[in-house]
Parts: C-alpha cells; sequence; structure tokens
C-alpha cells in the first residue's frame, strides 16, 4: 500500500467526471487500498475520492469513524443516488481546498445503490453528515466542487484561518431550512 | 433606516484580540447605536471590520466619536469613519422579484498560478459588461507549484448583455490567462 498525493484546487484532474468502473482487478483493489491509507493518513479526514488522487474513476471511499475507531469504512464504486429528502445546510471543508471552507446545501437523507470494490451491489441509507459525505465525494466523481455549490459569496464561502486542517467534511450545522 | 437616522461607516484593521468586537458593540449600545450592516474577517492575519452604523440623534454620534478615542487607546487600533448620505434607491433596484431585475446575478470563481493583474483583467471585463461587483474574495494560498491565486467574484450584470456572451469572454479571459474559469447564476428563484 501507499500514500498517494492529494490534487489540490485548481489541478485539472479535479474537473474531470470520472469512468464507469467495469473491470474489478486487482489493480482496482490496489488503488482503493491506497486510498484507504491515503484517506486514514489525513487526520480529521472521513472521505475521499479517486479524483483527488489524481484518477478520475467513480470511485471513493469513506470512513464517518476515520478519526477514531477506523472501522466503518466503505468503498463505493459507481454510485447512483436513488432517492433523497429535503435539503439541509452543512458546512464543509474539502482535502483539494485545505484553506476554505464552504456553506454547501444538500438533501440530509439519501439512498445510494454502488458497487463494492468487488462488484457487488449494495444499497445504503445515509442521513446527515454521512449523506453530506457521500454527496460531496459523488460530487468530485463528476467534476464538480463545493465552489461551484454555494449560492453566496459573503454568506457560504469561509477562508479557513490561520491554520488549514486536513478536514474532508463538514464541522457543524449551520442551518435547518 | 428611517431618514431621522445618522448613518456612518465605520473600518478598522489591526491586531486581532479577545474582546475587540465586544469592546466596540458596548460603546455603541451606550449611546443607542445600531449595526445595520457589517463584515468582519481575518485579512493576511490582521482582523478587518467594515461597519454600517445607525445612531438616533447627532448627539449619540458624537458621543459615539470620544468613545472611539478610548477605543483606540485600549485596543490599539485606528478607526476611520465617514458620514454618509441617505441613499434611495430607484424602486428597480430594489425589486424582490428577480424577473423585476434589470439584471442577472452571478458568481465567478478564477484561479490559477498567481500572477499580477488577474483581479484587474477580471473586473476590467465585468466593467466593459456595465456588470456591477457586489462581492469579491481574493486569496493566494501555496499549491504544488507555487503560489495559486483564487478569486471569486459575484456581480450582478444587465440582463441584456447574454449568459453565453458573459462566460465566452471569461474563458477567453481564462485562456489567455491560464486560469480555470467557472461562471454560473446565482440568481434567486421566486416561488
Amino acid at each position: 500500500m501507499a500514500i498517494l498525493k492529494i490534487y489540490k484546487y485548481p489541478h485539472s484532474v479535479l474537473r474531470e467526471v470520472g469512468e464507469r468502473v467495469t473491470v474489478f482487478d486487482e489493480a482496482l483493489q490496489t488503488l482503493v487500498a491506497d486510498m484507504v491509507e491515503t484517506l486514514y493518513n489525513c487526520t480529521g479526514a472521513i472521505g475521499l475520492a479517486a479524483q483527488q488522487v489524481g484518477q478520475p474513476l467513480q470511485v471513493f471511499v469513506m470512513d464517518m469513524a476515520a478519526a477514531s475507531t477506523k472501522d466503518r469504512l466503505r468503498v463505493y464504486v459507481n454510485p447512483e443516488i436513488i432517492a433523497s429528502s429535503r435539503n439541509k445546510t452543512m458546512r464543509e471543508g474539502c482535502l483539494s481546498f485545505p484553506e476554505y471552507l464552504a456553506n454547501v446545501k444538500r438533501p440530509q437523507k439519501i439512498t445510494v445503490k454502488a458497487q463494492d470494490q468487488w462488484g457487488q451491489w449494495f444499497e445504503h441509507e445515509a442521513t446527515l453528515l454521512e449523506a453530506v459525505c457521500i454527496q460531496h465525494e459523488m460530487d468530485h466523481l463528476n467534476g464538480v466542487l463545493m465552489i461551484d455549490r454555494i449560492e453566496s459569496l459573503k454568506t457560504d464561502w469561509i477562508t479557513r484561518q490561520p491554520k488549514p486542517i486536513a478536514a474532508e467534511l463538514a464541522e457543524e450545522e449551520v442551518e435547518t431550512p | 433606516m428611517t431618514n431621522s437616522l445618522i448613518s456612518v461607516a465605520l473600518s478598522t484593521i489591526g491586531q486581532d484580540k479577545p474582546g475587540l468586537v465586544s469592546a466596540l458593540t458596548e460603546a455603541l449600545t451606550a449611546v443607542a447605536g445600531n449595526i445595520a450592516d457589517s463584515t468582519m474577517t481575518r485579512l493576511g492575519g490582521q482582523f478587518a471590520m467594515i461597519l454600517l452604523l445607525e445612531f438616533p440623534t447627532e448627539a449619540a454620534w458624537l458621543q459615539f466619536q470620544q468613545a472611539l478615542l478610548g477605543l483606540e487607546e485600549k485596543l490599539g487600533l485606528v478607526f476611520t469613519h465617514k458620514r454618509l448620505a441617505q441613499v434611495i434607491l430607484p424602486a428597480h433596484l430594489v425589486a424582490q422579484n428577480p424577473a423585476e431585475k434589470p439584471h442577472r446575478s452571478y458568481l465567478v470563481s478564477v484561479a490559477g498560478r498567481d500572477k499580477t493583474g488577474i483581479t484587474f483583467e477580471v473586473s476590467k471585463l465585468l466593467a466593459g459588461f456595465e456588470a456591477n461587483i457586489t462581492d469579491l474574495n481574493a486569496h493566494s494560498i501555496s499549491g504544488e507549484e507555487g503560489m495559486v491565486y483564487i478569486l471569486v467574484v459575484e456581480f450582478d450584470c444587465p440582463k441584456t448583455v447574454p449568459h453565453e456572451t458573459l462566460d465566452a469572454e471569461l474563458q477567453a479571459l481564462g485562456t489567455r490567462l491560464s486560469l480555470e474559469v467557472r461562471l454560473r447564476s446565482v440568481d434567486a428563484i421566486a416561488l
């Protein structure tokens, strides 16, 4: 396994739409293992998309407990949201924007259908922070970044000062619509 | 805001410290002043603040100016202030329904290797369309290959300018300066 380089905005790979994965081979297993190790190497991070490590593929890894027990790892390949609820605004951070936070409005409850790293389909219902994280990572898979989601510069785009924190996502709720 | 209120813009920048906002608002409250609008942020490691204040009487404003002198000494800051004339906007500019507004609101993000003149080039292009910049955030950060400049601008542009024209011009600028440029509309939807 290896710790991969994380690409930061405005690197062009972050704008690439990830290709669907059709072959679940050893190369994919290695990429997933490396992404997991890279994720766990970033203090506070809970999600990492393939684009962020320079691979435009429909793959992301997530562990809501990454900061502590590292026991809730999920690998999402070719994910699709098949149901979603009303929106809620959450404050998001991103490893590719280490100096900014953004208030982004997204559905607070989703059902996602995806394959794991071996190609097995599964469905998962996620709420609140987990739902936000999945949608944030799925945006990466489609070349969409949090700067594309803000609605107001004054209220939604926050310069993180003075210390960049390598947190992938989401520290506090800022609004309940 | 009523016609009888006194409007003042107050600004300062200096070393951040706990209790700064508290001290200022305490002095403001003491003269029954009001914060009508505000921007407070950290700018290059310093605390920067612009406040739009309202005072009920001339005496209150004078009393607050006296308090400011004490605050400058106490907080180690220098305040600048400007008395503002009442501005009454034409009705078409304060229309709440987006369909009634003569402009569209946009947000453009620009990013690339830091070089002189990015903000100038973008603002010049927008001015050429008679667009009005309403908010701007610029930041230089260290990237993988040197400093990266990130500029995000919110602006209003006359509806007579097609979105496609504006986007094409901005993309051409991005190509010329090797910048990533993303334009999108941020108009509210009337429901």
